[in-house]
This record gives structure tokens, C-alpha cells and sequence, in this order.
């Protein structure tokens, strides 16, 4: 792949990521619980670890958050970075121990548990309040949004991957 | 990347994973215990304490459009003017180290986890 192709690919990815944080945000939130959450954005963030690199992928969080940050405070930005963050760095952590042997459900579902439990830890520090009594109820969401994430990355990876395929990586 | 989708496996490992989550919630649920007195943090400074005992309304001064309600035993966020309204949303509390937040508006409310026990 070209560098032009490239740096127009990874723009794509990251116009990708924040469209789909900005639609997310403008969904009601179906429960009273913060945190509970699709992660739609996830989606796009996973299929970059898989299919283009670790590094791309964390610096595809950055950029939300920075981006984040910038439209919805400093606070929404923490909270998105940390959440990221910490999911990104546990799909790589199980993919460097497991390799293919961990399906891509189970990565998405793990990636979903940790990207609530790193925003767990953000809220419990910026406010000083435990929030771990929410971790039972994140912990099941991130099982029911993880997997619903998963079906639609699977669905949705034929189509991210075209334009790889196009210029032959 | 040639991971497979999903395997058979993975449902046990689903299963082991709501499994904790409901042995967590549990042990949560039975070492809590009703608290009595509440305490209002704006910006990680205690700028109120309510006593739960007694039914009240209280408005911060900084925040007037945020009202705490007290009623029989428990205390909640009955208005805010934050838009996505998560803290009114999370309803009663009345255990301790539960908390209610408002990020927008930066306030907690909590419940006081140490209190000498009065039996009433």
C-alpha cells in the first residue's frame, strides 16, 4: 500500500471511530447505569488491531479521546482515553498469549469488560468515589455489548477490508 | 488473522464470566449495609452532609438548579440541569459507599460508609 493510500485509509478509520462515538452519544442511553454503553466505536478500533497493526490501533484511541476531549470536555475525553486504552491493551495482551487460538467473540467481549472497567477506574479516581459497585452490572453489559460488537464487526469486516484488498497490501 | 469467529468453548467461558460478575454482585449485596448519614462532594470537597433519618430537600447553593431529595431513609438526585441526566436517573440510595454522580455538574452524592451504628 502506498503512503498516500495509507495515511487516506487510516483517516478514513479514524473518521470512521469518532462518527461512530458522535451517533452513539446521540442514541438515548437505554439504562440509568453510566457506562452502559454499545461501544460502536470499538468495532472500528478492532478490526484495526486485527487486520492493520497494534500500534495504529492505539493510536486510534488517542485520537478519540483527544477528539473526545475536545468536543465534550476534558472530563468526557479522560474517561474515553482510559477506557480505550485499557481495552486495547488487553485484546493485545490476550492476542500475544493466545494467538489464533482465541475467536474474535471472545476478544470483543473481553475488550468490552475492560474498556468499562478502565472507565470504572477513571470516575473512582477523578471523583473519589468507589464505583466498584457498579462492576457487577458492567461486567454483564460488557458481555451483552461485546457480543453484539463482535456480530457486527464480523459482518462489517468484508466491507472495511475492501479497499486492503483494492490495492493489494 | 485467521482467529476463528466464535467456538463452543467460548460459551463456557461466557458462562464462567457471568458466573463471577453474579457471585461479585452477591457478595456486594450482602456486605452492604443500610447507611444513615449522606454526604453532597462538589469537585471532591464535602460541601454538605444530610441526615438520612429526616425527610428534606436541599439545594446547593452553588448549583441551584441540582435538588437532593431526602426521603424515608434514602436520598437521591430529584433535578438536575445536566443534560443526559445519569445522576437523577440512578434513583435512591441508601447503602454504604453507594454513590450517585453527576459528572457535568461535578458532584457526588454518597453514602457515609463508617458511621457509629445507632439503633433506632
Amino acid at each position: 500500500m502506498s503512503k498516500t493510500k495509507y495515511i487516506t485509509y487510516m483517516a478514513m478509520l479514524l473518521t470512521l471511530t469518532i462518527v461512530l462515538s458522535i451517533f452513539e452519544s446521540m442514541l438515548p442511553s437505554f439504562t440509568a447505569i453510566p457506562g452502559v454503553k454499545l461501544g460502536l466505536a470499538n468495532i472500528v478500533v478492532m478490526f484495526t488491531v486485527f487486520f492493520i497493526g497494534r500500534k495504529q490501533a492505539v493510536a486510534l484511541n488517542v485520537a478519540k479521546g483527544v477528539f473526545a476531549a475536545i468536543t465534550r470536555g476534558a472530563v468526557a475525553g479522560v474517561l474515553s482515553l482510559c477506557g480505550g486504552l485499557l481495552s486495547i491493551l488487553v485484546i493485545i495482551l490476550l492476542l500475544s498469549i493466545f494467538k489464533d487460538r482465541i475467536s474474535y467473540m471472545l476478544l470483543s467481549i473481553a475488550g468490552a469488560i475492560s474498556h468499562n472497567i478502565g472507565q470504572i477506574i477513571a470516575v473512582s479516581f477523578m471523583l473519589n468515589v468507589y464505583a466498584y459497585m457498579y462492576l457487577p452490572v458492567l461486567i454483564v453489559s460488557g458481555v451483552v455489548m461485546g457480543s453484539v460488537t463482535g456480530v457486527l464487526l464480523k459482518t462489517l469486516m468484508p466491507v472495511l477490508a475492501y479497499p486492503l484488498k483494492e490495492v493489494g497490501k | 488473522m485467521n482467529n476463528s469467529f466464535f467456538k463452543v468453548r467460548d460459551i463456557i467461558i461466557i458462562a464462567a464470566i457471568l458466573a463471577a460478575a453474579f457471585i461479585l454482585y452477591i457478595g456486594i449485596e450482602y456486605t452492604s449495609r443500610q447507611g444513615y448519614t449522606a454526604e453532597i462532594l462538589l469537585n471532591n470537597e464535602v460541601i454538605k452532609t444530610l441526615d438520612l433519618r429526616e425527610d428534606t430537600l436541599y439545594s446547593p447553593e452553588e448549583l441551584p438548579h441540582v435538588v437532593f431529595e431526602v426521603k424515608e431513609g434514602s436520598v437521591r438526585f430529584m433535578e438536575s440541569d445536566c443534560p443526559d441526566k445519569i445522576c437523577v436517573n440512578t434513583g435512591y440510595i441508601n447503602k454504604r459507599g453507594q454513590t450517585a454522580v453527576c459528572l457535568p455538574n461535578r458532584l457526588v452524592l454518597r453514602i457515609r460508609g463508617n458511621d457509629v451504628d445507632t439503633v433506632l
